[in-house]
């Protein structure tokens, strides 16, 4: 446990220096400045993220779990929230989305069996997702049908295996689980971080006409950011240096996916953030899309790395 | 041409502890459900009665636009409702005269139409503002139906208010007519352009006109019959 706490020491050390660096930025552009004040709401809204986070680590597994809960929900009412999304006359669909997926989805996590049947859950909603896919009309209407339901997937399915990450007891180091998390959390979240500095410095070529603000330049320095972070971070994990980095970039790619997916989602429904939660990141699906494929096979990796049983 | 409000807007009384306790928890129980996001093209004066008239498809639509404004004006937002159900039990019956302060309307007006007329005119003469639903009743899916002529009565005779549509998103998807459970959709409410006053339109054509100014409001795949 002692190990996470000191991470933790340095995650606070990041935000204090961030901070302290984006009123030095603030003071250069002036307070009229709409950047300076953009980098202010971030670095305000990354101090609320951290102290939720902070009180989740303090409460352990029922606290990742009811955080967990709390960030499906969000999503979830962002997700299909939006105009363009129905046609009026959906009750019934939404109850049982809100009212049966979204518990159970929660309810299984501390199950032991949950690393067990995760996978087949996957996989089933994989086929109903195909199985919307071919039954909406061909064309446009069809390929936007995909991505919508792939994101509720990852909202549904594969955010929930953050705090299951949380209930991992691998053999060789029992109370890992919480640092397994944070493994995660730190090289996604920060790499979004470093992804946004170095675009915003360096970026000159698009990465991908649906999210106009990621450049190539954005996406390799957060890939370097990423693997260098996680490698260094190895001391703190049960992997070796080779595990942590490999893990580190997979995390990596699979994030940029789950924030294009949701960006293309997001264009498709004409949105500039998916609601007005927390200011200067946008709506909370905004903040944890580069969670939604990575989470899910993240978890599986470890535990097959591990050797996890349950 | 915009006459002047002969009203002199008296200020509201401000309601006893119990009754704004209640409103408080109903308006932030609203807004903790729906995240309610209020979206105003031309800010309420409170001061100036204006006339909002607003699609109909759920119970908790009057709830949300008087939650959508801050507390201190809600007992000058009054809403036009059915006394047959409103007047349904005691939670409702407080609810309505004492936390929503609604104006209370017959649906069947028997041949005197001329009754719920001024008693809304009273509240506007009075310096309060209406809200009212011109479909009369709650639609189902996403459509508007044919407005009644009450709005069109109500605005010839009180020419000198103020008349906004206003657009409610997804409170008929959460919480539709024939359901119990609320779900959580974030819900916005679109305050419109104000609708200019055209001193003796037939009901025909400002009828049609508000219609149209509400649908421009709303998603642009909703099926409105007639949209224009």
């Amino acid at each position: 446990m002692a190990e996470v706490w000191r991470l933790w020491t340095w995650v606070a050390g990041a935000l204090v220096l961030g901070t302290a660096i984006v009123l030095l930025i603030r003071r250069q552009l002036g307070p009229g400045n709409a950047t300076g004040r953009n980098l202010v709401d971030r670095a305000v809204g990354w101090a609320w993220i951290l102290g939720a986070l902070a009180a989740a680590y303090l409460a352990g597994p029922p606290g990742a779990l009811f955080l967990a809960a709390f960030v499906v929900l969000q999503g979830l009412r962002e997700l299909l929230s939006r105009r363009g999304i129905s046609q009026g006359r959906d009750y019934a669909s939404m109850a049982v989305l809100f009212y049966g997926a979204l518990p159970l989805a929660i309810a299984l996590v501390p199950w032991s069996g949950y690393g067990r049947v995760s996978p087949g859950i996957g996989i089933a909603g994989l086929v109903l997702v195909l199985a919307a896919w071919t039954s909406s009309p061909p064309g446009d209407a069809r390929r936007r049908a995909f991505r919508f339901h792939l994101g509720l997937l990852g909202t549904l399915w594969g955010l929930p295996h953050l705090a299951a990450l949380w209930y991992l007891r691998p053999p060789a180091a029992p109370a890992s689980g919480p640092i397994l998390a944070g493994f995660l959390l730190l090289v996604v979240q920060s790499s979004d971080v470093a992804q946004y500095i170095s675009g915003r410095l360096l970026g000159r070529h698009p990465l991908s006409p649906r999210s106009p603000s990621k450049t190539w330049e954005g996406f390799a320095g957060g890939l370097l950011f990423s693997v260098g972070l996680g490698t260094l971070l190895h001391g703190s994990t049960p992997f070796t240096w080779r595990q942590a980095a490999a893990l580190s970039l997979g995390a990596y790619l699979l994030g940029v996916a789950g924030g294009l997916l949701l960006s293309s989602v997001k264009r498709d429904l004409g949105l500039k953030d998916w609601s007005a939660l927390l200011r200067g990141h946008g709506g909370m699906l905004d903040r944890v899309d580069s969670l939604l494929l990575s989470a899910p096979v993240y978890y599986h990796l470890v535990r097959l790395l591990l050797a996890t049983t349950p | 041409m915009s006459p002047s409000s002969p009203a002199v807007a008296i200020p509201a009384n401000r309601p006893p502890l119990v009754d704004r306790l209640c409103g408080h928890a109903l308006a932030g129980f609203c807004k903790g459900m729906t995240s309610l996001e209020a979206v105003w093209s031309v800010p309420w004066d409170p001061a100036r009665p204006r006339i909002f008239y607003v699609n109909h498809a759920s119970h908790a639509d009057s709830a949300l636009v008087w939650a959508s404004v801050p507390a201190e004006e809600r007992p000058r937002l009054r809403a036009v409702a059915a006394v047959d159900y409103w007047m349904a039990g005691p939670v409702r019956r407080y609810l309505s005269k004492r936390v929503f302060h609604a104006v209370l309307v017959e649906r069947r007006t028997n041949g005197r139409p001329g009754d719920a007329l001024e008693r809304m005119e009273a509240a506007l003469e009075n310096g309060d503002s209406l809200l009212l639903f011109p479909e009369g009743t709650r639609s189902r899916g996403n459509v508007l139906l044919p407005f009644r002529p009450g709005l069109h009565h109500v605005v010839q005779r009180c020419p000198w208010a103020e008349v906004q549509p206003v657009w409610l998103e997804n409170p008929g998807r959460g919480l539709p007519k024939g359901t119990f459970f609320p779900i959580p959709l974030l819900c916005r409410a679109f305050f419109g352009p104000l609708l200019p006053v055209v001193a003796g339109e037939s009901h025909e054509v400002f009828l049609e006109r508000a219609r149209s100014a509400l649908l421009a409001l709303g998603p642009s795949d909703l099926s409105g019959a007639d949209r224009g």
